[in-house]
């Protein structure tokens, strides 16, 4: 049994004009020590997903009608909001994209560290400093001793960062969530975290879930890869699959649009429009304006649901197993 | 015009001379003494030809913004010349020297704060005749400014509308629509795509290349992506602390790199293909930029150089570098700033006290995987 | 981890739907907003109220304020039953009357010297703000020295010196005086306010970019900067007035306000407070019930305004 279950999850926003379904019947699972990527853009439901695995969300505006999230046999959506965030502390950790907003810009980094170490643990002021330096080391904060006596404007944006996380490690969190963890930062400075984050999880044997529209962060580092488009789950597999023989026409499009490092090609091609407005979703599938393989079917049903592929892995579109015989992503014409 | 064209080629449609940009750091209250120097931009010499795109990449501190603004004369440089059509600008009075600026416009980063909010696209973009009312006579341009919306990609009949109902991606096309209008002959593209989707990205890409090949316009295209600078640009500097460490063509620069910076950015970009991890060169650079403030003496980058350990002798057989202990870089590094000098082919210009060490080593690290 | 990441991302995730629906201007929104508060709405059509009273004095009474008859003093409210719904005061003079010719000089005086200071507090703030340098310290050191002299004793001090120039006694010439010490001592908000989002618009993108266009400082201050940075301010219009009422009433009380024989709200207040200990506590409850309301119809509105006009407050 997976250690973290999704499943059927759906999360809806009640605004002023209408009811937004920003997550719709995500399905996901991760084990101990495996790093699943959910990917998307702006607006696809891979944030609210996680904000609602971690009990994070607003209600109202925010609701959620149907799923469950399992962590070790518990249902978090069974229990009250309290116990949830409880559980969260415990078992569940998370790193955002805006450090600077996730720390406590009135107290010293290596208070914040201290105090919440002494909340979860019971340690003694003294034993929980030291924890503290020890987890600032683990994070590679240089000057540990040091830097803890100063607050978080004063850290760089990759100091932060690691800051961050020393601050979620201190919890010993058996899944750690990271929410676009290192678009803010200089290439030179992702690197360094996504190493250090490669390393903790092996050392713990963590389970990480990275939030991301980085694809090629995702190439790096990810077991599985789960591909969200207006809510929906469109694609989900084994890594290596997904960016070789990609099933879903979006996961395709998404691969070829970005520019890679290691060939020139004049033209780039592209995905055409926009996301959709959640308000207004398109009939049938959601993606099939944007479409390249759309046919009548795509445009008048809803697309079928995540179905099973030869050899592993799923994908939701009529087409899956044409799209996957098509041939890798990386074979387009070049000029 | 009264300056001779001191450019060497009629190809150069902006040229920057040593261009030096230092912010005063103050101190006191009443009195305010300067106690410091910013070095945002130290020392930069670049070359734009029309009709083709330089590359610029760097990380935060390294000053490509702040030369940005220096180009487009936001900000006035603290030395150093700027030639437009081989015209020094700050030689020109006022009224031609409006004039020269108006050919340099530049393209934003964020397309959310590049927009004034409460005004109709429309007005955004033809403000430009309002400003320059010599550009349109007056009867035509509310057609140019469909004609503009058109050549970006927008529909023509949504001037009326306000920047908030565009997508971010519409958003870049506007402020794109906007700078084309006064005429430019460069565009200076500050990250354009950073803050887009990648299924937007894409497109202003390509609208920018098509732009490029119609109106022959020459870009300075500033970016952190190195993988999307590679896609566009013709030539690429690489800045770091305020100076350019490396030129040269796009495949000088990204197959034949001869700065062990440019390198590590390289090797810090990841590729969308699982298959290549842990099969490619990975140099992780410890630490972060220095403070532009205080920046270290000698080779700028000497602090964070996986090289100069490899050169200094205390040579590690894995290519996945990372240094503590600054005592192992050679003297030179921390006592003379590397001049920026030809490799191999006369465009192609690395600062480096050792790029000829570079392609050796780095063979010899990759050959021991 | 706080709250404010966690609000960033629901708003991201939310932001296109924010983007692609909220059609409109700024102003339409605005409006939008306000609707969905009827405290507002009661608020307005109350302050409306008081505008056309002051505005059309004649469509509320037939009585003439200036035309006292002493034999009829001292008559407590007839409501409907008589000639005098409110009563008349100890000269004979009609209540009803007085408070409603006395809104005119009341409202006039307010509008006035808000009008007056918010025109200088912006061009002051807009000119501190874009050029900063001396400019921004003249105007600043001018701002700090206006505000920590203490309004009322600088008011009683100029008023009583002034008091024997002749204005005229037309209602202009009635509130001329304080409205001009009123505006002297009440710009120097709007001032700092208009300065501080001037700071913080003119290195918006948006700005930079009509520089890079080539251009003028006008144009960037009129068309770019004032238009965005304004928007906080109208919002404190409403409050402002309903200070400047209030104000006017200490004045009167003091006796150096509106001149008599105008009457405004201040003076029916004034003049009601010296007989509330007996039994004509109505002299000072009708002029005194008038002024709250409008004052805090006004607040009401200016709150809803704020909330309505400035995004980062929703």
């Amino acid at each position: 049994m997976p250690l973290l279950q999704v499943r059927d999850l759906a999360v809806e926003f009640v605004t002023a004009d209408g009811v937004v379904r920003a997550v719709d019947g995500l399905s996901y699972a991760v084990d101990a020590g495996q790093t699943l990527a959910i990917v998307g853009e702006s607006g696809s439901g891979k944030s609210v997903s996680s904000l609602a695995v971690m009990g994070l969300l607003q209600s109202p505006p925010a609701r959620i009608p149907s799923g469950s999230i399992t962590f070790a046999g518990t249902d978090l959506l069974t229990l009250s909001r309290k116990q949830h965030r409880a559980f969260c502390g415990e078992h569940i950790g998370m790193v955002f994209q805006d450090a600077l907003a996730a720390l406590n810009p009135v107290y010293t980094v290596g208070w914040q560290l201290t105090e919440a170490l002494r909340a979860r643990h019971g340690l003694t002021r003294r034993d929980a400093r030291r924890r503290a330096m020890e987890l600032l080391d683990l994070v590679q904060v240089p000057a540990a001793r040091q830097r803890a006596r100063e607050y978080p404007h004063q850290f760089s944006g990759g100091m932060r960062q690691r800051a961050m996380i020393a601050m979620a490690l201190a919890m010993d969190p058996e899944v750690l969530i990271a929410d676009e963890p290192t678009t803010a930062l200089d290439v030179t400075v992702q690197a360094q975290i996504m190493k250090l984050l490669a390393e903790i999880q092996a050392e713990r044997d963590m389970a990480l879930i990275l939030i991301t529209h980085d694809l090629g962060v995702v190439a790096s580092v990810a077991d599985t890869v789960t591909v969200m488009y207006a809510g929906k789950a469109v694609e989900q597999g084994e890594v290596q699959r997904i960016y070789s023989r990609p099933a879903h026409p979006y996961t395709r499009a998404l691969l070829r649009a970005i520019p890679r490092l290691d060939h020139k090609g004049r033209q780039l091609d592209v995905i055409p429009g926009r996301p959709p407005d959640p308000l207004h979703l398109p009939d049938g599938c959601a993606f099939h304006p944007r479409c390249d393989r759309a046919e009548d079917v795509c445009r008048a049903a809803p697309p079928p649901p995540l179905a099973e592929l030869p050899g592993g892995g799923s994908a939701a579109c009529y087409f899956a197993v044409e799209v996957m015989a098509d041939g890798k992503p990386a074979e387009r014409a070049e000029s | 015009m009264g300056n001779p064209p001191s450019a060497p080629s009629p190809d150069v449609v902006l040229e920057v001379q040593d261009l030096v940009k230092y912010y005063p750091v103050k101190r006191g209250v009443v009195f305010k003494r300067t106690v410091g120097q910013v070095r945002a931009v130290d020392g930069v010499s670049l070359a734009l030809r029309r009709g083709r795109t330089l590359g610029l990449v760097g990380e935060s501190g390294s000053g490509k913004s702040t030369l940005a603004k220096v180009l487009v004369g936001v900000e006035q440089p603290t030395s150093g010349r700027i030639l437009v059509d081989g015209i020094d600008v700050s030689a020109m009075k006022r009224a031609q020297r409006r004039e020269l600026r108006r050919r340099i416009q530049l393209v934003f980063q964020d397309p959310y704060t590049a927009l004034n909010p409460r005004m109709p696209a429309g007005e955004i973009v033809g403000e430009a005749y309002a400003i320059h009312p010599r550009l349109v006579p007056k009867g035509g341009r509310a057609r140019a400014v469909r004609e503009l919306f058109d050549l970006v990609g927008l529909n023509p009949d949504h001037v009326n509308r306000y920047p908030h109902q565009f997508s971010g991606g519409q958003r870049q096309r506007l402020g794109i629509a906007r700078a084309l209008a006064v005429k430019p002959q460069i565009l200076i593209c500050d990250e354009p795509v950073s803050a887009l989707d990648v299924s937007i990205q894409g497109q202003v890409i390509n609208l920018l290349e098509r732009l490029q090949d119609e109106l022959g316009l020459a870009y300075l295209f500033i970016a952190h992506d190195l993988a999307v600078v590679r896609h566009i640009a013709d030539e690429v500097a690489v800045m770091y602390l305020g100076s350019v460490v490396e030129r040269g063509t796009e495949t000088e620069v990204y197959e034949q790199t001869r700065h062990p910076y440019t390198r590590a950015l390289m090797s810090a970009v990841p590729l969308p293909d699982p298959s290549m991890r842990h099969r490619r060169e990975e140099i992780v650079l410890s630490g972060d930029v220095p403070s532009p403030a205080a920046p270290p003496s000698g080779c700028r980058f000497h602090t964070r150089c996986w090289l100069a350990p490899l050169v200094a002798g205390a040579a590690s057989d894995s290519a996945d570098v990372t240094i503590d202990e600054p005592a192992a870089v050679p003297a030179v590094c921390r006592t003379d700033r590397p001049e920026l000098l030809p490799q191999g082919p006369p465009d192609h210009l690395a600062a480096c006290h050792f790029a000829e060490k570079l392609t050796e080593n780095t063979t010899r690290a990759e050959a021991a995987r | 981890m706080s709250d404010p990441s966690v609000s960033a991302l629901v708003a991201e995730e939310t932001a296109t739907v924010d983007r692609v629906q909220g059609g409109g201007s700024l102003w339409s929104n605005a409006w939008r907003t306000l609707r969905r508060r009827p405290e507002v709405i009661v608020a307005a059509l109350v302050a409306l109220f008081f505008v056309v009273v002051a505005a059309f004095p004649r469509l509320f009474t037939s009585q003439d304020p200036q035309r006292c008859d002493i034999s009829n003093s001292g008559i407590r409210p007839q409501w409907f039953s008589g000639p005098h719904p409110f009563g008349t005061d100890i000269a004979g003079c009609d209540l009803l009357a007085s408070v409603v010719y006395g809104a005119r000089p009341s409202l006039l005086l307010a509008f006035i010297v808000v009008g007056l200071s918010v025109l200088i507090g912006v061009t002051l703030g807009t000119l501190s703000g874009y050029y900063l340098g001396w400019v921004d310290t003249a105007i600043s050191r001018a701002v700090e020295v206006f505000l920590v002299i203490p309004l009322l004793l600088a008011a009683l001090l100029l008023l009583s010196l002034f008091r024997t120039v002749d204005t005229g006694s037309s209602v202009l010439g009635s509130i001329l005086q304080p409205a001009l010490v009123l505006t002297a001592f009440g710009w120097m908000g709007y001032t700092r306010y208009v300065r501080a989002n001037v700071l913080e618009t003119k290195n918006l993108d948006y700005v930079v970019a009509a520089k890079v266009l080539g251009a003028s400082d006008l144009r960037i201050m009129v068309r770019h900067v004032l238009p965005n940075a304004i928007g906080t301010v109208t919002a404190l219009i409403p409050t402002a007035i309903a200070g400047v009422i209030s104000t006017e009433a200490v004045l009167a009380f003091l006796g150096i306000g509106v001149r008599p024989p105008a009457v405004s709200w201040g003076i029916l207040i004034s003049n009601g407070s010296e007989r509330f200990t007996g039994d004509s506590q109505y002299l000072l409850l009708f002029p005194l019930g008038c002024l709250v309301l409008t004052v805090l119809a006004l607040v009401v509105l200016g709150d809803g305004l704020r909330d309505a006009l400035d995004p980062k407050l929703r």
